[in-house]
């Protein structure tokens, strides 16, 4: 009787106990982890846009010191930066190259990655030899980001329509930050895959970052 | 949590020939959370498991402890906004609950070689944690909650596979930074109790 009654069920219940899990569920892949993080900023005005620029690499964000930052893969950069151009343009956006004295975007798109941790972001603007007149150099607003969780894309979009071209330090506001937390996996084919999908869900969730009607 | 479970197990195990009046039980608790726990971890969970030592002081009166286990959890996509900050992704909440009980029982029925009814009431603690997954980000927070926990229940022939069915609900009151009661239906499939 003990052998039925106890012993037996014993066994069962040591093999559900080992089964069991403080903690079932959860994360199981780096898209599991994913995080499309928007932020507005008080204060800011989003009227008016007409016209944006962006850089035409992905900034990689590497800050340990005395590192070379590695190359993020070509179809990840490209795949970045196509899905953002292409959804800018999607939000009525004309896509400029502030090349010359006559044409200034509205707003400049900067965007980075980096495998770090925690992170904040700063922004600034770096120039040289003055600004957008012929034989001077052109440099764009940047976004500097000390850390953020492993595998992320962040970017920003400034508003440029203020600048003053002869400010030798001007003061720039970020209208819009947004990153993608866990958007970059060890698979280059997932992450440029992922990655869209992800840009684009930071733009479903941020209507505000909307281009004005043309004529206005 | 799991040594002392499997501790308790084998004590169990031991034990239950030695003492006529008094027996140990162990069963396999899933259960399904109602209200604010629901709300945080619904649904049907299979996981959890209890320890249990009767003493019976009459043929139709027991009391005694047990010590259990659940584990709740629940999963949700989606975006949400506060403040200027909006984030989407996956959640993922759990529970993990310890009750620890002192018991009662009131038999209906004393022929053993008869299922016999029974009804009781636990009390003592609940400690709790409750953890929440949000893409690589986890919040957690433990908390030790009073309970009280009726019981229903069939305590099956002293032949039988098994040993024992039945159904308790635990009421967690709310304590700490828990502002709400918790609560949830467990299921005893129990072995022993002989």
């Amino acid at each position: 009787m003990i052998i039925r009654r106890i012993l037996w069920p014993a066994a069962v219940f040591l093999a559900l106990l080992a089964l069991a899990a403080c903690y079932p569920g959860g994360p199981e892949s780096a898209s599991d982890t994913a995080l499309t993080i928007t932020s507005r900023v008080p204060g800011a005005d989003y009227d008016n846009l007409h016209t944006f620029a962006m850089e035409d690499n992905v900034v990689l964000l590497d800050l340990t010191p005395g590192t070379d930052p590695e190359e993020l893969p070509d179809n990840v950069n490209t795949a970045i930066l196509e899905e953002l151009r292409a959804q800018m343009v999607a939000a009525g956006f004309q896509d400029v190259t502030p090349d010359t004295a006559t044409v200034t975007p509205d707003v400049w798109l900067v965007v980075g990655a980096n495998q770090a941790d925690v992170w904040y972001y700063y922004y600034g603007w770096g120039y040289y030899g003055g600004w957008w007149g012929p034989g001077y150099g052109y440099y764009p607003p940047y976004v500097g980001v000390s850390s953020f969780q492993v595998g992320s894309v962040l970017w920003g979009l400034i508003d440029t329509r203020d600048l003053d071209p002869t400010d030798p330090d001007p003061q720039l506001t970020s209208i819009w930050f947004a990153a993608l937390n866990g958007a970059l996996s060890n698979s280059n084919t997932t992450s440029a895959s992922g990655v869209k999908t992800l840009i684009q869900q930071a733009f479903t969730q941020s209507p505000y970052i909307q281009a004005a009607p043309a004529g206005k | 949590m799991k040594s002392i479970i499997l501790a308790l197990a084998l004590l169990a195990t031991l034990a239950t020939g030695a003492a006529a009046e008094s027996s140990f039980g162990m069963a396999w608790n899933p259960s399904i959370p109602v209200g604010d726990t629901a709300d945080f971890a619904g649904g049907f969970a299979w996981r959890g498991a209890s320890v249990e030592w009767r003493n019976f002081i009459r043929t139709d009166w027991a009391w005694g402890v047990d010590l259990g286990w659940n584990v709740m959890t629940d999963s949700f996509s989606g975006t949400v906004t506060e403040g200027d900050i909006t984030v989407t992704g996956n959640e993922w909440n759990t529970i993990n609950a310890i009750p620890v009980h002192l018991t009662t029982f009131k038999y209906f029925g004393g022929d053993r070689r008869e299922p016999r009814w029974y009804a009781g009431l636990g009390a003592g603690a609940n400690w709790m944690e409750y953890r929440q997954d949000f893409g690589i980000f986890a919040v957690e927070e433990t908390q030790w909650h009073f309970t009280l926990a009726p019981e229903i229940g069939v305590q099956m022939p002293w032949n039988s596979w098994v040993g024992y069915l039945g159904v308790r609900y635990q009421h967690a009151f709310a304590a700490g930074n828990v502002d709400n009661d918790q609560g949830w239906f467990d299921f005893k499939v129990g072995f022993g109790l002989n």
